[in-house]
């Protein structure tokens, strides 16, 4: 690994200081499966993560909340794929969700004060500091607040509420965002947080689910509200949306966010969005799930990585990442590609 | 002065489902065939609608919206529609469904909704469909189009075995595939021999038209009928 770990490296490119020593690995989520076969072990506590993540030459632990915050077990439904955990995948009704009526919502067994522990690893902020090696800090991260009110209604009855019964989708993104808010705010007081990120789709391929109106009456001002603890506490501010988010590029930067994140291919062109907003914003992403992270060879992996890297990283303000999650259909193969394309030619200036 | 099927492509574009149903039973009240309030009322405005959203001035909520409310003025002519003995003819008929593995609905109940919309027949076999089922009902139902949706780069993959399924049953060539969902892309669709791929709904939706171009003559019924 070139450089070693250093969070400064991630901090200098998050805030487009410059050209770091070399362009940082980042990711949202790598699925248990990759953890475990990589490190050649089950990684199911904190010092098996921490000592996952930086192996694997990222400057930084994420410690995520809020995936399962507002989960009713009523309403899913299980599919098994295979025998292992992480083929057992949970399904929400798209269509009808536990809340659709006030009464529903007054009556919904809403949780208490949120710990600020990993919501899948289990892995708190409490507890996490003494395992941190040198140079290495947590990001933050604070998964569906759009999305977790969408999943409470069903996505169905959500969009027809926005028109039919706007007061409910009201009481509910305050209800919803307001406990992130304040789990939000009590991960960035963690001397060994280094940064904060918002995980939110409100976007897919074909665009934006619902107007930018919408968003800009029910969600950004929440965002917006988290980029200002940011600000005052000196933490970078990333955002997470998969999706075709041209639309709202100037909401984002105006909530404050520092980087964005994943940049889903082909709707967002990072080179054109690194000519349009790479003054702005720090662009992590782009290196495709699909292909060639899924379902090509370890030397496409390379090549794809080789290309963002000179026509992304000239300048700092770029991280390696997939476009999406290194899922467990991912290949380890091409999960040490991606990595090692990094420590290969990753190194400023770029010379390739 | 707006005609009174200008006044319904309206409210369907503007998704009021009271408007559609008042403005349906009074188009038919006045003597317009059911057939005429279908392909001149609710088909273009679905249009509309498809092409609102391909341009990005309206989301999924205000599509929704739409669909639900030509459903309401659709409930209304089905019954005439399926009196007129034959003579009418839907635009080509669908099968569709998300693939093995995966429980996603709702892009392929957009589809749907939008088919049906362009004057389609739609037979949805769900989610979670196993290939033998899609065969099954590609020899029972004999569409015009298989369409198949899927969500997750692994289950997108079940694609490629549907395909082959149809091949080895010999009804490959009886029906045209047409795939979509988000993690698809053209070269995915051209690598399992799919003879189409819908990036969204409406573009689905006019693939799904151009196909059967040359292949659905609609009978009106006899006598009257408006032309906008």
């Amino acid at each position: 690994m070139t450089g070693g770990l250093d969070f400064g490296r991630l901090e200098q490119a998050l805030l487009l200081r410059g050209e770091p020593d070399r362009v940082p690995l980042a990711e949202v989520t790598i699925d248990q499966a990759i953890k475990d076969a990589f490190v050649g072990r089950p990684v199911r506590d904190v010092e098996s993560e921490v000592a996952f993540w930086s192996s694997a030459g990222y400057d930084y632990v994420p410690v995520k909340i809020g995936l399962h915050t507002f989960d009713d077990p009523r309403r899913k439904r299980e599919n098994v794929v295979g025998e292992e955990d992480y083929q057992r995948r949970e399904w929400l009704d798209e269509l009808k969700g536990p809340i659709s009526t006030l009464e529903e919502f007054e009556s919904f067994p809403w949780p208490e004060e949120v710990g600020c522990v990993d919501d899948v690893t289990g892995v708190s902020l409490d507890e996490i500091s003494e395992y941190l090696p040198p140079g290495v800090k947590v990001i933050g991260m604070v998964a569906k607040l759009f999305n977790a009110v969408w999943e409470l209604m069903g996505f169905e009855t959500f969009c027809l509420a926005l028109y039919d019964n706007p007061e409910l989708v009201s009481r509910l993104f305050e209800r919803v965002c307001s406990t992130h808010l304040g789990v939000f705010e009590r991960m960035s007081r963690y001397a060994c947080v280094g940064a904060m990120w918002i995980v939110d789709d409100i976007a897919y391929g074909g665009g934006l689910m619902v107007s930018p109106e919408a968003l800009r009456r029910y969600i950004f001002p929440w965002y917006r509200r988290m980029g200002e603890i940011c600000r005052e506490r000196g933490l970078p501010f990333i955002y997470h949306s998969d999706g075709d988010l041209r639309g709202v590029l100037d909401d984002i930067i105006g909530c404050g966010f520092n980087a964005l994140h994943p940049i889903e291919p082909p709707v967002m062109d990072i080179v054109r969005l690194k000519e349009a907003v790479g003054d702005k914003l720090c662009l992590m992403g782009n290196i495709g799930l699909d292909f060639p992270l899924s379902r090509g060879t370890p030397h496409d992996v390379e090549q794809e990585v080789k290309e963002r890297l000179k026509q992304v990283a000239p300048g700092g303000g770029y991280c390696v990442s997939s476009s999406n999650s290194v899922a467990h259909w991912v290949p380890l193969e091409n999960f040490n590609a991606m990595r090692e394309a990094v420590f290969k030619y990753g190194r400023y200036p770029i010379s390739i | 002065m707006l005609t009174v099927l200008q006044k319904l492509r309206n409210a369907v574009i503007m998704g009021d489902t009271t408007a559609v149903a008042q403005l349906t039973q009074q188009v038919l009240d006045e003597g317009l065939a059911a057939s005429t309030v279908f392909e001149q009322g609710l088909i273009p405005a679905m249009d509309t609608v498809g092409q609102q959203m391909k341009a990005n001035e309206i989301y999924i909520p205000e599509v929704l919206r739409a669909a639900q409310a030509m459903r309401a003025g659709l409930v209304i002519l089905e019954p005439r529609l399926t009196a007129m003995d034959g003579r009418w003819q839907a635009r080509g008929r669908v099968v569709i469904g998300t693939v093995s593995g995966d429980l996603h609905d709702i892009g392929k109940n957009m589809v749907i909704m939008m088919l049906k919309g362009a004057g389609f027949e739609t037979i949805d076999l769900g989610i979670n469909v196993p290939r033998e089922r899609f065969v099954a009902s590609i020899l029972e139902e004999k569409p015009d189009i298989l369409g198949l949706s899927a969500l997750l780069t692994t289950t997108m993959m079940e694609m490629e075995n549907v395909i082959e399924a149809l091949e080895k049953v010999g009804c490959r060539d009886s029906v045209k595939v047409l795939v979509g969902g988000a993690p698809l892309s053209q070269a995915f669709a051209d690598q399992i021999d799919a003879d189409g791929y819908g990036p969204d709904a409406s573009t689905g939706v006019d693939i799904a038209r151009s196909w059967m171009a040359e292949k659905a003559p609609v009978v009106s019924e006899p006598g009257s009928g408006e032309n906008e």
